[in-house]
């Protein structure tokens, strides 16, 4: 690794403001990514601020929603009573995540700002408009196997990573942030953005800004929700497709679902269009298949990855399945 | 026992509510740092100065903690620039009579100007930041120990972690990954480096007792962290009881991931995730063998959990 500066800063507020102060910085929590990408040479910082001794690694579960510190660590929000009671998909995405040990490190913040793994992204020789825009895709006609079939342009069809993302999307989450211009609020659905021209702006995050917060809403739907990820080993693997899901029935009738995707989209894919043909119909294979099939209709597969088209559709029919009690 | 003191006075202009702040950090590094056994933090009776501290530390590796740890730095930075008179001091109770000098020479060390060319500092963020934090005027010269947290890229700066039980102090840049800090400055080479990048476990070792990958956290961070290595499991001549199953099961092959894997199957069984084959292969899976020697290091772990429950 280059040389970088490092500083510990003592609140958010200080951090923010070192951040808006020192040109060429960039927070680190857990490191876990970061010190590979700038290994890897796919980002250079040129200084580093703190963010662990910010007090940010609070999980509490407040009178309306699940309240998730940016800096809190993977591990203990798994382990988090309160979200393996209410948000079951939440302990099952992190638990499907990474390593033990790194789970021990990474924070929620992190997480949800990790990069692609798409090689050519991770591999400073090669180009990559998502690391130097304009410099081409090698993906779209090279090794796509791992990337998206949704939402991608001609500049870029690399997935998102995070599995928690996914979860987080299923459920309506909010991110908050800090930054010079002060703090706001976005919805989850809000925040990643699709690659268009521009695949270098992952998210609607502005230059300086920290991630303070995710809340959850507490809903009974939460309760009944299933994380499932298809990975190529069976563990210590990102996902080719996943599955977050929540599901109420009553009588065999679909009384409210909540469905994201993982290994499919350039950004974790919700498609509402999806859980509106299963709200308020029995749930019955023909309705999931429909579903499914609304899910992959704008579906754009390349080479390597097409197999993932018909893979979506069955995790699908899987965790629904599950859910929902059908045989 | 040592008894860290200080008596001062606030300059006229600092408002109630500062004040406050600035006492406030101060009983907050008697309450954070653990070395501190008891402190107070009170009305100065004797005239010349309004307000005193004491700190009180079993012996001179406390001592170092004590001055070493964030919450010394920051509670120095939050209150020195609001002085009018201070005067420090350090007692103790000790009949050596060197050890006046030794603790002398400790606070000369940290607290010291450090020599510019291992420990030269962002003096532009540190300054900037005490101005920003405390509302009030930086000092011309900050004071030293409220630099040590902003590091410039080339410099280095001093980290203070027990190590196996002993405090070590390693003087790094912040590109030094802890993984490195504890081979190449520390001489601990029983922890290995596989693939330096977070995906074969070789570097694991525990962190204020949770496994990490030594490789993906870079030393600056755990300032003040309580390291264990694989040369810190043993007790003397009697082995871990994970190192006695290893041995026992014959848990490895070329022995290169053995370090990380014992170090990891320590904290699955500790964390209680050793209960069946499938559970250790799950709570194991940041840990690779390139010989896969895997069945005989879940059985491994396996026995060292039954042997750790009975």
């Amino acid at each position: 690794m280059r040389a970088f500066g490092y500083t510990v800063a003592r609140d958010p507020a200080e951090a923010v403001r070192l951040a808006a102060h020192t040109p060429g910085s960039t927070f680190v929590a857990g490191g876990t990514d970061l010190l590979n990408l700038m290994r890897d040479g796919a980002e250079a910082h040129d200084h580093l601020i703190d963010v662990n001794r910010l007090d940010l690694g609070r999980i509490t579960v407040a009178a309306g929603s699940l309240r998730i510190g940016g800096a809190a660590r993977m591990r203990r929000v798994a382990e988090h009573p309160g979200v393996r009671r209410e948000f079951p998909m939440l302990t099952e995405a992190l638990l499907a995540s990474a390593s033990p040990q790194v789970r021990v490190m990474a924070s929620i913040g992190g997480n949800l700002l990790q990069r692609t793994r798409c090689g050519y992204f991770r591999d400073a020789a090669s180009p990559c408009n998502k690391r130097v825009r304009g410099s081409g895709c090698p993906a779209i006609t090279g090794q796509n196997r791992g990337h998206a079939i949704l939402g991608g342009s001609e500049h870029c069809v690399a997935t998102h990573p995070s599995d928690l993302a996914v979860a987080l999307t299923a459920l309506d989450a909010t991110v908050h942030l800090l930054g010079p211009g002060g703090a706001r609020a976005v919805p989850i659905g809000g925040f990643y953005l699709l690659p268009g021209s521009t695949p270098d702006r992952e998210t609607v995050m502005r230059p300086g800004e920290l991630i303070t917060r995710v809340d959850v809403p507490r809903t009974a739907l939460a309760g009944r929700s299933r994380y499932l990820k298809l990975r190529d080993r069976a563990t210590f693997e990102f996902a080719v497709v996943s599955v977050a899901a929540a599901l109420r029935t009553r009588g065999g009738v679909v009384r409210d679902v909540r469905l994201a995707f993982g290994g499919v989209g350039t950004r974790p894919w919700r498609d509402t269009r999806v859980e509106a043909a299963l709200r308020g119909r029995p749930l019955t294979r023909q309705a999931i298949d429909e579903a499914g099939g609304l899910l992959v209709g704008d579906a754009k597969p390349y080479e390597g990855n097409g197999f993932k088209v018909e893979l979506v559709q069955r995790a699908l029919a899987s965790v629904l399945g599950e859910l929902g009690g059908l045989r | 026992m040592i008894y860290h003191g200080s008596r001062f006075t606030f300059r006229p202009d600092v408002p109630p509510g500062r004040r406050t702040t600035a006492l406030d950090s101060l009983r907050d590094q008697g309450r954070t740092v653990p070395s501190v056994t008891s402190f107070l933090v009170g009305r100065d009776a004797g005239g010349a100065y309004e307000w005193g501290a004491v700190f009180v530390v079993e012996d001179l590796a406390g001592y170092r903690a004590f001055l070493t740890h964030p919450a010394s730095r920051y509670a120095d930075r939050i209150v020195r620039p609001m002085l009018d008179a201070s005067i420090s001091f350090d007692l103790t109770d000790d009949p050596d009579p060197k050890a006046a000098a030794r603790i002398d020479e400790v606070r000369r060390h940290v607290l010291g100007t450090p020599a510019p060319s291992r420990r030269t500092v962002l003096k532009a963020v540190a300054a900037g930041t005490a101005a920003a934090a405390t509302g009030v005027a930086a000092p011309a010269a900050a004071p030293a120990a409220a630099q040590a947290y902003g590091v410039a890229p080339g410099a280095s700066v001093e980290v203070s972690m027990t190590v196996n039980g002993r405090l070590r102090r390693v003087a790094v840049e912040p590109r030094v990954t802890l993984l490195d800090a504890l081979r190449e400055r520390l001489g601990l080479t029983g922890t290995k480096k596989g693939c330096d990048r977070g995906e074969c476990g070789a570097c694991t070792v525990l962190a204020d007792g949770e496994r990490v990958k030594s490789c993906l956290t870079l030393a600056v961070m755990r300032q003040g962290a309580e390291i264990t290595t694989v040369e810190g499991l043993a007790r003397g001549e009697e082995l871990h009881p994970v190192q006695e199953a290893f041995i026992r099961n014959d848990a490895f092959q070329c022995g290169a991931c053995t370090p990380g894997q014992i170090m990891s199957a320590v904290a699955c069984v500790d964390e209680g995730h050793a209960g069946s084959e499938a559970e250790i292969r799950e709570w194991m899976s940041g840990n690779l063998c390139r010989c896969a020697a895997y069945q005989n290091i879940v059985a491994a772990i396996a026995d060292a959990a039954r042997e750790v429950r009975r």
